[in-house]
């Protein structure tokens, strides 16, 4: 494992609430205990880690206005994330969390919009553009069919 | 637990193995976001706090007495409309590492495991992760009662209720993941009949008349399982109808 890789797991582990936590592969062995004294939220680090479970940031107002100018139903260019499957389709990891993607947002390629269920396997999908969420087309925990268009995205390089 | 000596090729090569956690999946999917994983990386806790049924229910299983894990694979040669194959897959695995250890174990549709009399033995929940027509990641999360001899429900039992003798979770974690590589590496290969098949020669109530309810009850029969998944029940009148797991309730 790589410096840089144990670094990560580092801040995940100080980021989970764990208090102990025991790494074993062919390669070697781990052992991390917090103490329990030690600030749960202590975010110092500010390169750039994602931090687990948290929902997704708004984006900075400025570049928000900058793409609505030229939005506004002009239909253009929007492209749709689909539905991959039947099933139901969720706006959040659970009925608690957050919501993946609101209006306005912008997501990056790969980015997880929204959960669709079907027969118990709950299924990410993740948007393949980036761009901004310009409509959500379905209701949260409404039924989907395959292929049916999901979200509106303005694409953006 | 600190050593297992599942014989893999590559599941379970990096165990991480938690005190204490809320889901097993949950650690799982972080270690995705993070890129801290590889194809196999299995996670395992003693106490699970917050373990995950679907999506509204919890899985609760006692503490240091059970099995509660969750798998990393990535599939991505699986189209996702091939979804469920990979749950029947995930289950024939369960199934086989069950046979080794106590013996012929029943799934009920989708994914819980019964022993011969129809009682809960475990459970599993899979959650997916998809890139466009195709799977990206994919977290397997698996509770097997082991050495619990109390249950709070009427219908739930462990190995150990069954065989009278304890285990070593060690090894039922290692016939399991030996057997999960197997299934798993059959379904890369395109087996796509005979994971199918395996799957309904274990099918709890298959091809028996008994009692469900959707909305009514009624009696009918397992007929199978359609590809995308949907149970597909007879009914008395010869209509046959396919459920997706919320509408239909076993009687």
């Amino acid at each position: 494992m790589k410096a840089k890789e144990i670094q990560e797991l580092i801040d995940f582990i100080s980021n989970s609430g764990l208090a102990e936590v025991k790494i074993e592969t062919d390669e070697f062995k781990l052992s991390i205990k917090k103490h329990a004294e030690a600030p749960a939220a202590k975010a110092v680090e500010n390169h750039y880690t994602p931090i687990p479970a948290a929902a997704p940031n708004p984006e900075p107002a400025t570049q928000k206005e900058a793409v609505s100018e030229s939005n506004e139903h002009a239909n253009r260019s929007l492209l749709e994330v689909k539905s991959p499957m039947i099933g139901t389709f969720y706006r959040s990891a659970n009925p608690d969390a957050d919501f993946f993607v609101n209006i306005g947002d912008t997501i990056q390629k790969g980015q997880t919009v929204c959960i669709i269920e079907a027969m118990k396997l709950f299924n990410e999908v993740e948007s393949e553009i980036s761009g901004k969420v310009v409509k959500v087309l379905v209701e949260d925990a409404s039924p989907v069919e395959y292929d049916q268009p999901l979200f509106l995205i303005e694409p953006q390089d | 637990m600190h050593k297992i000596l599942a014989n893999t090729i590559f599941l379970g090569k990096d165990l991480i193995n938690l005190t204490e956690c809320h889901s097993t999946n949950e650690i799982a999917r972080n270690l995705i976001k993070n890129g801290a994983y590889r194809e196999g990386t299995v996670v395992i806790t003693d106490k699970q706090t917050r373990g995950k049924g679907q999506r509204n229910s919890t899985w609760h299983a006692a503490t240091g007495l059970n099995l509660t894990f969750s798998i990393i694979l990535t599939p991505g040669f699986l189209p996702v409309h091939q979804h469920f194959y990979f749950n029947m897959a995930m289950a024939n695995g369960v199934l086989s590492g069950l046979a080794t250890l106590y013996g012929e174990v029943q799934i009920k549709w989708p994914n819980d495991f019964l022993s011969a009399e129809g009682k809960k033995l475990g459970g599993m929940l899979i959650e997916n992760s998809l890139s466009g027509r195709l799977f990206d990641t994919s977290v397997i999360g698996i509770g097997i009662n082991v050495n619990q001899f109390s249950f709070p429900v009427p219908n739930a039992t462990s190995l150990a209720s069954l065989t009278g003798k304890s285990y070593e979770l060690a090894m039922v974690l290692a016939a399991l993941l030996g057997a999960l590589e197997e299934q798993y590496l059959k379904l890369k290969d395109g087996a796509l009949e005979a994971i199918k098949r395996r799957y309904l020669d274990h099918l709890y109530r298959l091809g028996s008349w008994a009692e469900y309810n959707d909305g009514h009850q009624f009696t009918g029969k397992i007929l199978g399982v359609a590809p995308s998944g949907h149970l597909l029940i007879s009914k008395q009148n010869g209509e046959t109808q396919s459920y997706e797991p919320k509408q239909i309730r076993f009687i």
